[in-house]
């Protein structure tokens, strides 16, 4: 495989972390357009770790999926009592004020004679765990996959357990969920720690694979990609975020063929879908018939 | 002997507008016992206070002796009572069989599997449909899936909001004979209904509600004879 390839098949899985954290969201009921604050909350919280305190990036990461889980329960507190419009309005604030944060922290370290560490809007480089440590691209890669697949698995499980009823239940009716006596409030508090987790989980490995961070990349635009990759591929399955994101990277940025149009395709494309299949390509109506078929 | 669920003066406002204005009532064990009224009554209010998703202002509610006043909705649940809401009555997208899950969710035993076989033998019709999402059952099928889905939690009370709403006649009588096999198997059944002629012939006890208030309670001979009742929810023909 050359650079490029590794490149663009580590990106896939990286993103994939903020698609599937989106889409166990909407799966639950909630529409968030704030999974790129806790993405960029692991980013940093892992970038920290391993550049300016040389902690080992697996432990790193575990740091920053606890983070974006806290950071996650905190915004849930007040936001998640709102509904539908309001709540996808509050996780966007939500995550502009972290994005602000990030824009107004300013804590280096020297490290053999040079400051490392967030320096505002001028980024945070340095993040070199990776290459200091002589994991190859195609070991980060593998990585990267074989986390996104250990991640994958769990939600399968997940999805056959009374668990993933339950989150269908809330998604489909919370106040009927409610009469059926499910604790509503908690259950979705749980549901957006452990979505915070897992796009920290993915916000920490970007962090290591580009280096370099820096505020703008935990902007909007990502947030609306997350949910849109979900929404494409489809919410029958945990499956359906990682075609809408093989989709995007994969088909229009990692083959260049519309290059300079790829954000009017790629919007085209939600929109047709969204009036054609609005549950996505891999609907429940497809995961069903292909259960039957393999069966 | 005290009743299965004891309401004394149950007062529950959407903010300063009072639905409930002092509510007693009795459901005995065992019994079907029904509540009459108008559109905006307070009917729904009464049942949504009962299962806990509205909270009293002030009042009690008892469950076989024990106080569930302002309790919140799980731990009525997990206390033994089941609503059968009106007008929203399945997980359109989710199988009957999961469905039937759902309502077992507070359980944690290993006869779950066994009561959902009971309950097809009950309903073939939902056997029949297991597999098909419950958004495409008919009317009659749905308000079949959510009064099995209530029983999967094994109730003491299972409270029913109106379930002829919107139905044919046929499947409101069919509706009725499932009311009285659950009554012959033991349930304790509190029925909100505006379709006083087929409740006359299930329910051994009526109250009627009128602007958050009980105005009648009676057995059904009674509310036959009462001529105000009568006329307004039994047509001027005699019953």
């Amino acid at each position: 495989m050359d650079d490029y390839t590794v490149s663009v098949l580590t990106n896939i899985g990286l993103i994939s972390f903020i698609a599937l954290s989106a889409y166990l969201l909407i799966i639950a009921g909630e529409m968030s357009f704030g999974q790129q604050g806790f993405f960029g909350v692991g980013a940093y919280t892992a970038g920290v770790a391993t550049a300016m305190y040389g902690v080992p990036l697996p432990i790193a990461a575990v740091m920053a999926m606890g983070a974006g889980a806290a950071a996650a329960f905190l915004v849930g507190l007040p936001t998640l009592r709102l509904r539908g419009l309001y709540f996808a309005m509050a996780t966007l604030a939500a995550a502009e004020m972290l994005r602000i944060v990030f824009e107004l922290i300013h804590f280096q370290r020297e490290i053999d004679g040079e400051p490392i560490g967030p320096d505002g809007t001028q980024g945070f480089r340095g993040i070199r765990w990776v290459f200091e440590n002589g994991v190859e691209p195609e070991g980060f890669l593998a990585m990267v996959w074989g986390l996104l697949f250990a991640v994958v698995a769990l939600f399968l499980f997940m999805e056959r357990s009374k668990l993933g009823a339950t989150l269908r239940m809330l998604g489909e009716d919370p106040e009927l969920a409610r009469m059926l006596g499910v604790h509503v409030e908690r259950f979705k508090l749980g549901v957006a720690a452990a979505a915070g987790a897992l796009a920290a989980l993915g916000g920490a490995l970007y962090a290591h694979h580009n280096t370099y961070i820096e505020p703008r990349n935990f902007d909007i635009m990502l947030g609306v990609h997350s949910l849109a990759y979900a929404l494409i591929g489809g919410l029958g399955t945990a499956f359906g975020p990682l075609l809408g994101v093989l989709i995007d990277i994969g088909a229009l940025e990692g083959s260049r063929v519309f290059h300079g149009y790829r954000m009017i395709v790629f919007g085209g494309l939600v929109a047709v879908l969204l009036i054609f299949r609005p549950r996505g390509l891999l609907d429940e109506r497809v995961v069903h018939w292909l259960k039957r078929r393999l069966a | 002997m005290s009743a299965l669920l004891e309401i004394r003066q149950l007062v529950t406002a959407y903010g300063k507008i009072e639905a409930l204005k002092g509510v007693t009532l009795d459901v005995e064990q065992g019994s079907i016992t029904c509540l009459l009224g108008p559109n905006g009554a307070g009917k729904t209010t009464l049942m949504m206070t009962v299962a806990g998703i509205l909270r009293p202002k002030s009042g009690s509610i008892r469950l076989a002796g024990e106080e569930i006043t302002g309790r919140p909705p799980h731990a009525i649940v997990a206390g033994g009572i089941a609503l059968v809401p009106e007008n929203r009555l399945v997980f359109p997208n989710m199988s009957v069989l999961e469905n039937l899950q759902a309502g077992a969710y507070q359980r944690r035993d290993r006869e779950i599997e066994a009561d959902i076989g009971k309950l097809f033998e009950r309903f073939p019709r939902l056997k029949e449909r297991s597999g098909q999402n419950a958004g495409t059952l008919s009317g009659g099928e749905q308000q079949m899936l959510a009064v099995a889905r209530a029983l999967m939690s094994r109730p003491k009370l299972l409270l029913m909001d109106e379930p002829s709403l919107g139905l044919a006649p046929l499947v409101v009588e069919e509706i009725f004979r499932i009311i009285v096999q659950l009554h012959q198997d033991g349930v304790s059944i509190f029925l909100v209904e505006q379709n006083a002629h087929m409740a006359l012939k299930v329910a051994q006890h009526f109250y009627l509600m009128e602007q958050g208030k009980v105005t009648f309670s009676g057995t059904p001979g009674a509310l036959a004879e009462d001529e105000v009742i009568r006329r307004a929810y039994l047509g001027s023909a005699k019953a």
